[in-house]
């Protein structure tokens, strides 16, 4: 018979097939990493990235480590190394700090405040932006692209640019000088950007699972509740955390629209301690800085884990 | 329990998804619904479960109309292509979900999430999250999911279409036995009309969101109603050659340029005399056509070229060629034709005659 390979000839693997084995393996591997299972790093690769990666954060972890230890101590050695550990910085807490001719309000009110504005921003940012990231993910309305493309460009401006303006409705509104009118602007202003996060996390969500709730008897609400809500944690978390961060750190809208000292925040305290006098206390501002930093602290380890487990699954062949 | 969409249409904005169908399943029957991608097979399988709502039509379970039923109260298990199983739920709580709802109590619930994952073999794997299953695995949950409420009627959207080659063949199998056992009613969606043909009891073939045909996969086979059906259904696809028809001598021939065939006597029967001069498709599938060897150096006129053998396992795919018209055939690996070697052909089975523009089976009535 014609056109066949003779029978007995030795079969020789051409080059190409080896290669291409080869790349198979490689894309193999590449679908394991995609899919998020454990691919066993290099030992090498995982030393060095750790070194790098180490050496960044140095300078970082030490600065605050300076932060902290000099909180606790009367004084600093070349302004390096502490002595002499003391409480005195931290007096504060309890008592009224008296500071040249000025007596400046009990720490403690000015802390609420600031946990009220970081709250509420939070709260509210969370409850609007998950039901509108939920709305723009889901349906489809006329003017949807729209709307996306507006909050994208509102959020492209700086807050400096609103002052003005923003400070001409907040009097208009009579709001100037009260927290709920920071608390506002704050919340208007950031709506946006967390909306845009949150529908992210909806467009991952598929609808085969939404659909498959339907089908194993949930109604809406527990289909929100059961299968939405948990695969939603992680952007939840994202922007709790980023909108409380915003709020706890609001320096400029409390600045320029709340005069009444009572009613600052400790961004703006801690300014005050720095701006009043030609000398400064490190000790002093050191301990106060390290007290505004400790529920950053805490709220970003509650929401890390959160933030760290990220994935959709149920897929793959 | 019967199922009977009564002429239904979906319409998206300008797409029409689904446009007039009418369908009805019989109790305890597997039907798929068969067609390529677009065609609106899911849009069919999700107005049956309730999620999208038919534009026009109605859909009856039993005697009831269902169109204003929600989802959950249907009684259906529904299986998606991505199996959607729920991420964050371990497979024993995607499996006791349906349950949970339904605030069955826990003993009752242990008991019938164990049953039906023994059923299925995914007993030992209770404990994991979705993630860590092969999809084979994934399958399984996702159909032990849709079983544990034993619900009326089973919905499945292309189910095996994720999972490899050969676990692909394998499941059929099994989910065909698994449904006989259970008897339960099923609505199998596919786009792989070798799985329809082992799986169905009936298909329903859908172009474009129109019914071509509903009829037991033998019928399908033999009788396809249309051009389409009948290349649809088949691997390899029928050979179709254009052409035109003429009587001689009281005989009914098919011709063109490159070629002439005598049909068989029946078609003569069917055909009447007045198609003389129409254009036509013939058609016949390439397990019916039949090559013989010349002997060497004779120059018969109804020789054909061997153009290309391509390799099909137990078999090869031969592709003949007479001028411009090209004919495929099925040769056992016992009488290999070499390339450029000429052949005679012949016709064993069926052959078809299709209008050229409608595409209908000249040889169906109606
Ligand atoms: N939610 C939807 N919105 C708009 N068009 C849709 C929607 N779902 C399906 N379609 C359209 O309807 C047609 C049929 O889709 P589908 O039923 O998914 O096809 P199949 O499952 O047969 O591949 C396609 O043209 C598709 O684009
Ligand atoms: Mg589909």
């Amino acid at each position: 018979m014609k056109g066949q390979t003779p029978r007995g000839a030795t079969q020789v693997i051409p080059k190409r097939a080896i290669y291409s084995l080869k790349r198979k393996k490689k894309k193999e591997r590449r679908a394991q990493e995609v899919r998020g299972e454990a691919v066993t790093f290099s030992r090498r690769n995982e030393i060095i990235s750790t070194i790098i990666m180490t050496i960044i954060s140095i300078p970082i972890f030490l600065s605050y480590l300076w932060l902290f230890l000099s909180s606790f101590s009367a004084k600093m050695w070349h302004g390096l190394i502490p002595l002499k550990f003391t409480l005195h910085n931290w007096r504060f807490l309890w008592q009224p700090i008296k500071f040249g001719a000025v007596m400046h309000t009990s720490i403690w009110p000015i802390t609420l405040n600031t946990l009220l504005l970081a709250l509420a921003v939070t709260i509210s940012e969370v409850l609007v932006s998950t039901l509108s990231g939920y709305a723009l993910s889901r349906f489809r309305f006329k003017g949807r692209v729209m709307i996306q493309g507006m909050t994208m460009l509102l959020h492209a401006f700086p807050g400096v640019a609103l002052l003005i303006a923003i400070y001409y409705v907040l009097y208009t509104m009579r709001l100037l000088d009260t927290l709920w009118g920071v608390m506002l602007v704050k919340i208007s202003l950031e709506i946006p950007m967390s909306t845009n996060i949150i529908k992210g996390f909806f467009d991952n969500i598929p609808w085969d699972i939404e659909w498959s709730s339907f089908v194993d008897g949930c109604n809406r609400w527990q289909t929100w509740r059961y299968v939405i809500l948990p695969l939603l944690k992680p952007g939840i978390a994202a922007i709790s955390l980023f909108s409380f961060l915003s709020g706890w750190g609001e320096f400029l809208y409390i600045y320029t629209f709340i005069f009444t000292s009572k009613k600052q925040t400790l961004a703006t305290f801690l300014n005050s301690l720095i701006g009043e006098f030609k000398f400064v206390d490190y000790g002093l501002l050191s301990a106060v800085a390290t007290f505004y930093m400790i529920p950053t602290l805490l709220f970003f380890i509650f929401t890390q884990k959160a933030l760290l487990q990220m994935s959709f699954g149920g897929r793959k062949a | 329990m019967r199922v009977l969409l009564d002429n239904i249409t979906k319409i998206f904005g300008k797409v029409v998804a689904v446009n007039d169908l009418t369908l009805e399943v019989e109790d305890g029957k597997l039907v798929v619904l068969l067609g390529p991608s677009g065609c609106g097979k899911s849009t069919t399988l999700l107005m049956i479960a309730g999620i999208y709502r038919p534009t026009e039509g109605k859909i009856w379970f039993g005697d009831n109309v269902v169109n204003d039923l929600p989802p959950k109260d249907r009684k259906i298990g529904l299986v998606f292509q991505s199996y959607a199983l729920y991420p964050h739920m371990t497979v024993f709580e995607n499996i006791a979900f349906p349950l949970r709802l339904k605030r069955e109590n826990k003993k009752e619930i242990d008991k019938k999430v164990k049953k039906i994952s023994e059923f299925l073999e995914i007993g030992e794997l209770l404990d994991r999250k979705p993630i860590q299953l092969s999809g084979g695995q994934q399958q399984r949950v996702a159909v032990a999911r849709a079983l544990v409420k034993s619900p009326d009627i089973l919905l499945l959207d292309e189910p095996l279409s994720n999972l490899d080659a050969k676990l692909r063949v394998v499941m059929r199998t099994e989910l065909k036995k698994m449904q006989m056992r259970l008897g339960i009613t099923t609505i199998f969606v596919t786009h792989d009309q070798s799985e329809a043909m082992t799986v169905a009891d009936k298909i329903a073939v859908i172009k474009n969101g129109v019914l071509q045909q509903y009829s037991s996969p033998d019928e399908l086979y033999d009788i396809p109603k249309n051009l389409f059906v009948a290349t649809f259904v088949g691997s390899p696809p029928m050979n179709i050659i254009e052409g035109s028809l003429s009587f001689k001598d009281g005989n009914l021939f098919f011709l063109n340029p490159d070629v002439r065939f005598e049909l068989p006597e029946d078609m003569k029967v069917v055909l009447k005399q007045e198609r003389n001069t129409e254009e036509v498709l013939f058609g016949v599938r390439p397990e019916d056509v039949n090559i013989s060897y010349e002997r060497s150096g004779s120059q018969d006129s109804t020789s054909w070229l061997v153009d290309m053998i391509e390799m099909m396992g137990r078999e090869l795919l031969v592709t003949l060629s007479r001028e411009k018209t090209m004919l495929k055939t099925i040769v056992d690996r016992e009488h290999v034709p070499s390339i450029g070697e000429k052949v005679n052909v012949e016709f064993t089975g069926k052959v078809f005659l299709f209008d050229k523009y409608s595409g209908k089976n000249l040889l169906c009535e109606e």
